[in-house]
């Protein structure tokens, strides 16, 4: 198992590599330069109404490395973040290090709850319909999962903020706490914290949970056809027993990759309920860095995606191997 | 696959399928509101009854809410949502059907080589599939529209060709499975080049599930298009597409709830019909598919 770990491990270097190099080239031949989008901006703040001055813009250039030929940029880039070093935020002169350090717990907070509640619901709501299949609950689950797998998550959330936040003013609009958040006890706190997350992780969750419960349903339907299953009750096993130990290990393999594949969509759309719910994580904070044209920012985050993802899919893969007895973990899976 | 008629009562499998899909209401339903959104999007100014963008005494037309003559009320600018939803479509589906194609012309010639070669340049191909599909897809999308302020034909390209990887697969899954069937064997046997053999053997028989990924496909971009344009990266105002009037929507949600519920409405509508005529597809053109599985 751990050689099998250590492999999987190895096979990702190339592969995050690979993505570093595409990412870094397509990035830096798009159009719009960061120190014209930064001066500008200074600019605006300043009013001063005159150009800036060329010194100065060739003083940041040669600062950042920008005025050296792509190649040797790339090999620079490369050799830092090797190193760790992500370089600096150009528009606010901050360490990306410590800019990822920061919005990186508040993504993670929002992504895991999200999962872990939509992996919840998802499977609890596919293994009822599929259990209770063509009954009044099966078609309601399948119904509203499809409906909710169709709903853009960034509507769901601006409907979420309507209905629950201004209407029903049961949760906040936006933001991680209170105001008066410093002055509440340790308990109110919590609840705070908690009474904040709800709107963003529920759409989250809810978006997840659909197409993992149409998925579960389908699959588990699937494997209840099958004969061993038939045996299994012949043998006069509780029907509850059948469902959850025999049928059910059987099911969830095609979910464990879901899970794998599911996770991109998960960063991509926690960068969008972000950005909505002023919730300042580090999909937020790149989606403000494209505006800005932050190269280190842009490419950081980028790659920060990159790794989530990875890591999501090798955990995926060593599930895999423990949920699926056929999994050899010396060679490649046998179909 | 493609025989030729032996004689009258056979059918060809393409007639089979039309059929199966005909019976199934949902699908076909979903198929309807499909061709009334193209009909309306095409449409668009003759059936819209104001000018979309035109903006003319805002105080008195500003943020009026749903009515008869305003059936989906006006924006912040006293423009009628309606005729602005109307011109959203044709944004919308252009933009989903376009990049859709981009994305299945390109994934089926990249997994019609990966699978025809074999081999290690099949062994290549398919680790450079992995890495692509190892990145966040919307994020990429977002960045690359957002970093190369996109007009529309670019944001169409930059979607179509991040869009790509399920079709290489599939494609290549087929095309691994049918390149040692006798009807293959016979057209290299004649000394048919291999980009023939390609194109007009292989690819044709592959087509039906690429069919139904493409139509489910279309939904998805509906909506990252619509994702892009909200976060103000996509299709820039004032042109008017779902996506930024929802975006409006939400700066006015304390004063104007309708602002951002039709557009998106109509959106969800949109991407579920898309999603139901592709399971209808899939249920019909699959031979195995013995029971109607959703709805």
């Amino acid at each position: 198992m751990a050689w099998y770990i250590v492999k999987r491990l190895l096979q990702t270097v190339p592969l995050l590599v690979g993505i570093a190099t595409i990412l870094f080239f397509v990035m830096h031949l798009a159009p719009g330069d960061p120190v014209e989008m930064y001066l500008r901006k200074q600019h605006r703040t300043l009013v001063t109404g005159k150009a800036p001055p060329s010194q100065l813009e060739q003083a940041i250039r040669h600062k950042y490395g920008l005025d050296r030929p792509l190649p040797v940029q790339y090999g620079m880039w490369l050799g830092n973040l090797a190193r760790g070093d992500l370089g600096e935020s150009i528009s606010n002169r901050r360490p990306v290090t410590r800019l990822i350090a920061e919005t990186l717990p508040y993504t993670l907070q929002l992504t895991v709850l999200a999962l872990i509640l939509g992996a919840i619901l998802g499977i609890t709501m596919g293994i009822l319909s599929a259990v209770k299949q063509h009954s009044l609950l099966d078609r309601a689950v399948t119904v509203s999962s499809v409906t909710l797998y169709c709903v853009p998550e960034f509507w769901l959330a601006v409907m979420f903020i309507l209905v629950f936040a201004i209407n029903l003013g049961w949760f906040p609009l936006s933001q991680t706490r209170s105001l008066d958040y410093g002055l509440l006890p340790t308990t109110g706190k919590i609840a705070d914290r908690l009474w904040h997350l709800v709107l963003p992780v529920s759409v989250l969750a809810l978006s997840s949970a659909a197409g993992t419960a149409r998925y579960m349903r389908n699959q588990l339907a699937g494997v209840l056809r099958e004969e061993f299953v038939t045996a299994a009750r012949a043998r006069g096993l509780p029907e509850s027993r059948v469902v959850l130990r025999h049928a059910l290990r059987n099911a969830a393999m095609p979910i464990v990759t879901i899970y794998g594949l599911q996770l991109p969509f998960l960063v991509g759309g926690a960068a969008v309920v972000e950005t909505i719910f002023a919730w300042p994580g580090m999909g937020a904070m790149a989606v403000a860095a494209v505006g800005d044209r932050d190269y280190p920012v842009i490419m950081a985050t980028s790659m920060m995606a990159a790794l989530l993802v990875v890591t999501g899919n090798l955990l995926a893969d060593v599930l895999y191997a423990v949920v699926d007895p056929r999994v050899s973990l010396h060679g490649n899976r046998t179909p | 696959m493609a025989t030729e008629p032996h004689n009258r009562i056979s059918r060809s499998p393409w007639r089979v399928a039309a059929r199966r899909f005909a019976a199934n209401r949902v699908a076909v339903a979903a198929l309807l509101v499909i061709v009334l959104l193209s009909l309306v999007a095409l449409f668009a100014p003759l059936l819209a009854p104001y000018d979309p963008t035109a903006i003319e005494n805002v105080l008195k037309t500003r943020y009026l809410p749903p009515s008869w003559s305003h059936p989906f009320g006006t924006d912040e600018f006293g423009r009628d949502l309606l005729s602005r939803a109307l011109y959203g479509a044709r944004v919308s589906l252009s933009v989903g059907v376009l990049a859709m194609l981009v994305a299945v012309s390109v994934g089926t010639a990249y997994g019609a080589v990966s699978g025809y070669a074999g081999g290690w340049l099949d062994t290549v191909m398919m680790r450079a599939l992995d890495a692509f599909t190892a990145f966040p897809k919307l994020f990429l999308i977002l960045l690359l529209a957002g970093v190369y302020q996109a007009d529309i034909g670019v944001l169409i390209l930059i979607m179509g060709l991040t869009s790509w990887t399920d079709t290489a697969r599939l494609v290549r899954g087929e095309i691994l499975s049918l390149k040692h069937r006798d009807f293959v064997e016979a057209a290299r046997a004649i000394g048919l080049p291999a980009h023939l053999i390609i194109v007009r053997h292989l690819v044709p028989n592959a087509l039906s599930p690429v069919l139904v990924s493409a139509t489910l496909m279309v939904g998805g971009l509906i909506g990252v298009e619509a994702m892009l344009s909200f976060l103000g990266i996509g299709v820039r105002p004032p042109a008017p597409t779902w996506g930024n009037m929802i975006q409006a929507g939400q700066d006015a949600l304390f004063i104007a709830w309708w602002i951002a519920l039709f557009p998106g409405l109509l959106l969800a509508i949109t991407v579920l019909s898309f999603n139901l005529v592709s399971d209808g597809l899939r249920d019909a053109l699959d031979p195995k598919a013995l029971t109607r599985r959703y709805v």
